[in-house]
């Protein structure tokens, strides 16, 4: 490419970067300032910066109680979602009768909205005494479709003669998973742990659902039970979304380099 | 390697941060009452109200010295409000303030001007 159409190109990516952090940037901004959103014309630099707001929210509610639950929620998803999607992943690389037919029934149930089996979940959780419980919570993403498919990808590119190999050295096939395919499927295990994560924490509708008691709020509820009692919301609300969105965005440019390629391995295989 | 420099970064930055609260927490609050013509007010009733999430709770009060300074202890609210009055000057505004942490200590920049408020 030439070095003024790498240029221009740049340009145009920079410009397009630029429009989409934009409500990023207005929300960061709003949440050192205070401002009033609706006001006209708009102040696109911020003026008298302070971080009250990030002091109110960590005096005013339990932000750090709500945090240890997000935390404790996340990490037992994230967890089960590695051993769990590791596991499905696996057996599917194996060739057996009705194999197909698996993937297929996996990919359709990919279709239906969380929303549409909220009450058998519901009902699933009450009958196994988890309602009210930082397991509870963990349990609907405690396995999620798209990243068995994200390890799939990632096994299906390993040789098979490594997994012969390990067989003949007389692995089992949880060992096998464990010292042959994981370590080298890194770029499987970031994305896994990224999208399980950051679904995790952004989970509202089933927290709400399944928690009564206070202690056991999550974030997002936290969030929602902020905006019902908070008088003046702009800044202290933004300063609230920012503490909620920097676990992730943190999470994301620790491994970001991982999520894309876990995201884009087997795209190219032949 | 990296997650071990970014833990052991926020693992001294809030370390750090709290040893520095811990140090300055004492909940003082320091600061001058003038008159209307910015002579000291001495024995003015200066009144700590805290920030609550929808109103304003009075908490304490305290008399200003011979040179119109006072001082409030224990008061820990990062968000809260101060009010003078002394009979026959009036009161000040009552004036909202911010702390960075509950109980950092303060000193007032501005004094308390009596005879502005209500």
């Amino acid at each position: 490419m030439r070095p003024s159409r790498a240029a221009s190109v740049h340009a145009a990516l920079i410009a397009v970067s630029m429009v989409m952090l934009v409500p990023f940037y207005w929300v960061l901004k709003t949440s050192l300032t205070g401002e009033n959103i609706f006001q006209y014309p708009p102040a696109l630099l911020p003026r008298a910066i302070h971080p009250f707001y990030y002091v109110d929210v960590w005096y005013y509610i339990p932000f750090v109680r709500y945090l240890a639950n997000s935390v404790i929620v996340s990490a037992i998803v994230v967890a089960s979602n590695l051993v769990c999607n590791a596991l499905a992943a696996y057996a599917l690389t194996l060739r057996f009768r009705g194999q197909r037919a698996i993937i297929g029934l996996l990919l359709s149930c990919m279709l239906i909205p969380f929303q549409a089996t909220i009450i058998p979940a519901y009902l699933i959780t009450k009958e196994l005494h988890l309602l009210n419980s930082h397991l509870g919570l963990a349990l609907p993403l405690g396995s999620t479709i798209v990243c068995i498919f994200v390890f799939k990808a990632s096994f299906d590119a390993i040789p098979r003669s490594l997994i012969d190999a390990a067989r003949i050295d007389g692995l089992p096939e949880w060992r096998i998973i464990r010292h042959v395919m994981l370590p080298l499927s890194t770029s499987a295990v970031a994305t896994t742990v990224i999208l399980s994560f950051i679904w995790s924490w952004n989970s509202f509708l089933w927290p709400l659902i399944v928690i009564r008691n206070p202690e056991l709020q999550t974030l997002p509820l936290g969030l929602s039970t902020f905006l019902s009692y908070m008088e003046n919301t702009t800044g202290a609300l933004y300063a609230f979304c920012i503490m909620v969105l920097v676990p992730g965005i943190a999470l994301f440019l620790l491994e970001q380099r991982r999520f894309i390629e876990g995201l884009t391995s087997g795209a190219t295989k032949g | 390697m990296r997650y071990a420099y970014v833990v052991g970064a926020l693992v001294l930055l809030v370390g750090g941060c709290n040893l520095w609260v811990a140090l300055h927490n004492d909940g003082i609050v320091r600061g001058r009452v003038v008159q209307p013509d910015g002579r000291p007010a001495t024995g003015a009733t200066v009144s700590f109200w805290e920030k609550t999430l929808t109103t304003l709770e009075r908490r304490t009060a305290t008399q200003t010295g011979p040179d119109g300074r006072f001082v409030l202890t224990g008061q820990a609210a990062h968000h809260f409000a101060l009010q003078a009055e002394k009979s026959g000057l009036g009161a000040s505004p009552r004036t909202l303030y911010r702390r960075y942490f509950r109980g950092q200590n303060l000193v007032l920049d501005e004094p308390l001007r009596l005879g502005e408020g209500r």
